[in-house]
């Protein structure tokens, strides 16, 4: 799967579980912190999405407030897990 | 003068404690981090067959025992619910039934967490204004029914109970002041959207609006500074420090937040009552539950001055001074 299809696929995800998300234009600089009601216990709720969706392990570290979209991305490439 | 005295206090938890490793449906490392991150290591769940109403009658009927008073000489119930039986009618009529009180008038009121305070404002006013005698306020709350089982940043705060207070008129003490606050431009930062005439139950699109939300962030900056501002405002009228209150029951909502505003007050953690980390967030009944234990352990004894304090959905807040 291409960037643009991760990235499709995690704005996705954010609108099923940030349904306040719906509205917002994400891209690969989009901080977690800029998500509406976005906290350190609701990142469990994205990393709980992004395992499910893309099969791979997402370490909680990953999702920090001021981590951007593309490095989830990043990381969802580099486990091979964004291929299929 | 007339004061509005607490006759007795009252409390009821349901038996069945869900700790945070029992929450295994979330990952390993986040239900290590719960404990850490609220303060939180357990709460009890209502039975299948308890409601809110069920679980105000049992904290309502411990505080009349305590008291020995007798059910039919209430005047009125007041309960405090964000998480009533129904939409209507008032959880307080079936409480009212269940304790036998038929010559007490019984209405709900709801400001989420902060019900607690406004309860006890509203009970002592009712008192002070020499229209009634006695006034029981209960707060109950089943919050494990309007929290998405799935959604890791509500569920692991949260837990269920209720607590009562029997206000008599007395001569001296009792409430001495009450400040309430209220700040409707954060009408959004803690609610359940849909189920209501907003957003009615065919017009919910995302199944996650017909449960309980909070903007985790907004509500810890809003709690730390309006719950220590109004704990100041509040002895203020009285010319009283903070470290002239012998205990402080505040809304159990984060001990991190419990912290924060203890220190903004300049008091040691040891005058803040804790008992979050058995029984969670339990939103209004918190701070009659924690009343409760504070007075049957000896935290709180005859005389003592105590401030009640809590914060939550509106956004609302306020507090009480209360010579026990």
């Amino acid at each position: 799967m291409k960037k643009e299809g991760i990235v499709a696929k995690i704005t996705e995800g954010l609108n099923e579980v940030f349904p306040e998300s719906e509205s917002m234009e994400v891209n690969g600089e989009t901080l977690l912190d800029e998500i509406p009601y976005w906290d350190s216990m609701a990142s469990v709720n994205l990393q709980i999405f992004l395992e499910t969706a893309f099969g791979c392990s997402v370490p909680a570290q990953l999702l920090s407030a001021e981590t951007p979209i593309g490095d989830i991305v990043e990381h969802i490439q580099a486990e091979g897990h964004g291929a299929h | 003068m007339r004061h509005a005295v607490i006759s007795a206090t009252g409390s009821y938890l349901p038996t069945n404690e869900v700790r945070n490793e029992d929450l295994n449906w979330f990952p390993a490392d986040a239900l290590r981090n719960i404990s850490e991150k609220t303060g939180v290591n357990a709460r009890r769940k209502a039975a299948e067959n308890q409601c809110t109403s069920d679980l105000a009658f049992l904290a309502a009927q411990k505080c009349l025992e305590k008291a020995g008073y007798p059910p039919d000489e209430l005047e009125a119930i007041i309960v405090s619910t964000s998480s009533p039986d129904r939409i209507q009618p008032a959880t307080a009529a079936r409480v009212q039934r269940l304790l036998g009180a038929r010559n007490a008038f019984a209405f709900d009121i709801n400001s989420v967490c902060s019900g607690s305070v406004y309860g006890i404002s509203l009970a002592d006013s009712m008192i002070k204004s020499g229209n009634h005698n006695n006034i029981l306020f209960i707060a109950a709350e089943v919050y494990t029914r309007i929290l998405n089982k799935q959604d890791f940043s509500t569920l692991p705060y949260f837990g269920d109970g209720a607590g009562a207070i029997l206000f008599q008129t007395g001569q001296e003490g009792g409430v001495l002041h009450s400040v309430l606050r209220t700040d409707g431009n954060g009408v959004d930062v803690i609610c359940v959207p849909g189920g209501g005439t907003m957003m009615p139950f065919e017009q919910i699109a995302n199944p996650r609006f017909a449960y309980f939300k909070m903007d985790g962030k907004a509500v810890y900056a809003f709690a730390v500074e309006k719950g220590a501002e109004v704990v100041l405002e509040v002895l203020d009228k009285f010319r009283v420090t903070p470290t002239d209150v012998s205990l402080f029951v505040c809304h159990q909502a984060n001990v991190n937040i419990l912290n924060a505003i203890a220190e903004t007050l300049g008091v040691s953690m040891d005058k803040f009552f804790v008992n979050l980390d058995r029984y969670g967030n339990t939103a209004s009944a918190s701070v009659p539950i924690a009343l409760d234990e504070a007075l049957d352990s000896g935290r709180a004894k005859s005389g003592d001055l105590v401030v009640t304090v809590a914060f939550g959905g509106g956004l609302s807040w306020g507090a009480n001074l209360i010579q026990v």
